[in-house]
């Protein structure tokens, strides 16, 4: 009896602690968020866009099930106008590149600008990234905010800020 | 007889009258009085450059700041009549009511900057 009741005990024990790895195992659905423009400064490596030129803006996250994402969020604070924008992005905008999801998107400057993405227009390989030496010109800051939500209801989120520049090379 | 005198003498007499009229007075010339152009805002407009955009901030009639060189430049009027200017430091900015122009340190980094 006593034999018995502790295979039990040791068993039950034993499937909490699984249950309990497996919880501990279990990876995000999304993950890995990189920013990246067709811009990029020598000195310091950032990205940057340029108001005078074609800017394109990518951005990219790992999420090997596309089905468990339910909404993503893109939020523009503009540093020097005080300005936010906020807007949905279709999950159809994104294009799959193994286990990551791309948006690539053709930046519009003035009032209310934000990218703009048109469908199958823009790839994961439309960006060719041009080093620069900026001119002591940057003319603003974009912080760009992707917050994507799950089926579950949970957020993953992060964010790149941008300098902005004019008169580019 | 008298009286038909009488007439062409009326007559006459009125056109002495109309011959001694007083000559008008030239009209002296009025030079127009320009109004001076409003300053748009108060708020932050984003203008469209050739060079690029450029975030300019009305705070009211007589000030502005706008974000070159990576800060704020703050700039006050200077004048209102024939274009709005603005200067502050290193920098001009100049607004005709639909174009503007930013200049730094006498040279021209921004122009044709329309909404």
């Amino acid at each position: 009896m006593g034999r018995k009741y502790l295979l039990s005990a040791a068993l039950a024990g034993l499937a909490l602690g699984l249950s309990g790895c497996l919880v501990l195992v279990e990876s995000p659905a999304v993950s890995n968020f990189r920013f990246d423009s067709n811009w990029q400064r020598q000195d310091t490596g950032a990205y940057v866009f340029c108001s005078n030129r074609e800017t394109l803006m990518r951005y990219r996250f790992r999420a090997p099930d596309s089905s468990l994402i339910q909404r993503i969020e893109e939020r523009y604070e503009g540093f020097a106008s005080g300005k936010d924008y906020t807007e949905d992005r279709p999950l159809g905008q994104l294009s799959r590149e193994g286990s990551d999801l791309v948006f690539v998107g053709r930046l519009t400057f003035g009032q209310g600008g934000i990218p703009q993405g048109q469908p199958g227009e823009l790839g994961p390989q439309s960006i060719v990234v041009t080093p620069i030496t900026p001119p002591p010109s940057s003319t603003g800051r974009t912080r760009v905010t992707v917050t994507v939500t799950t089926i579950s209801g949970r957020n993953y989120s992060s964010s790149y800020t941008y300098e902005v520049y004019s008169n580019c090379p | 007889m008298a009286r038909s005198l009488l007439v062409l003498l009326g007559l006459l007499l009125s056109s002495c009258i109309l011959l001694v009229e007083e000559p008008e007075r030239p009209v002296q010339p009025v030079t127009p009085v320009r109004p001076g152009l409003v300053t748009p805002g108060p708020g932050s407009f984003t203008y469209r450059c050739s060079g690029g955009t450029l975030v300019v901030n009305y705070l009211d009639s007589d000030t502005l700041r706008l974000f070159y060189d990576g800060a704020f430049q703050s700039l006050s009027l200077v004048r209102r009549s024939p274009t709005l200017l603005f200067s502050g430091g290193a920098y001009t900015w100049e607004w005709n009511g639909s174009r503007g122009t930013l200049t730094v340190r006498g040279q021209v980094v921004l122009s044709n900057c329309g909404l």
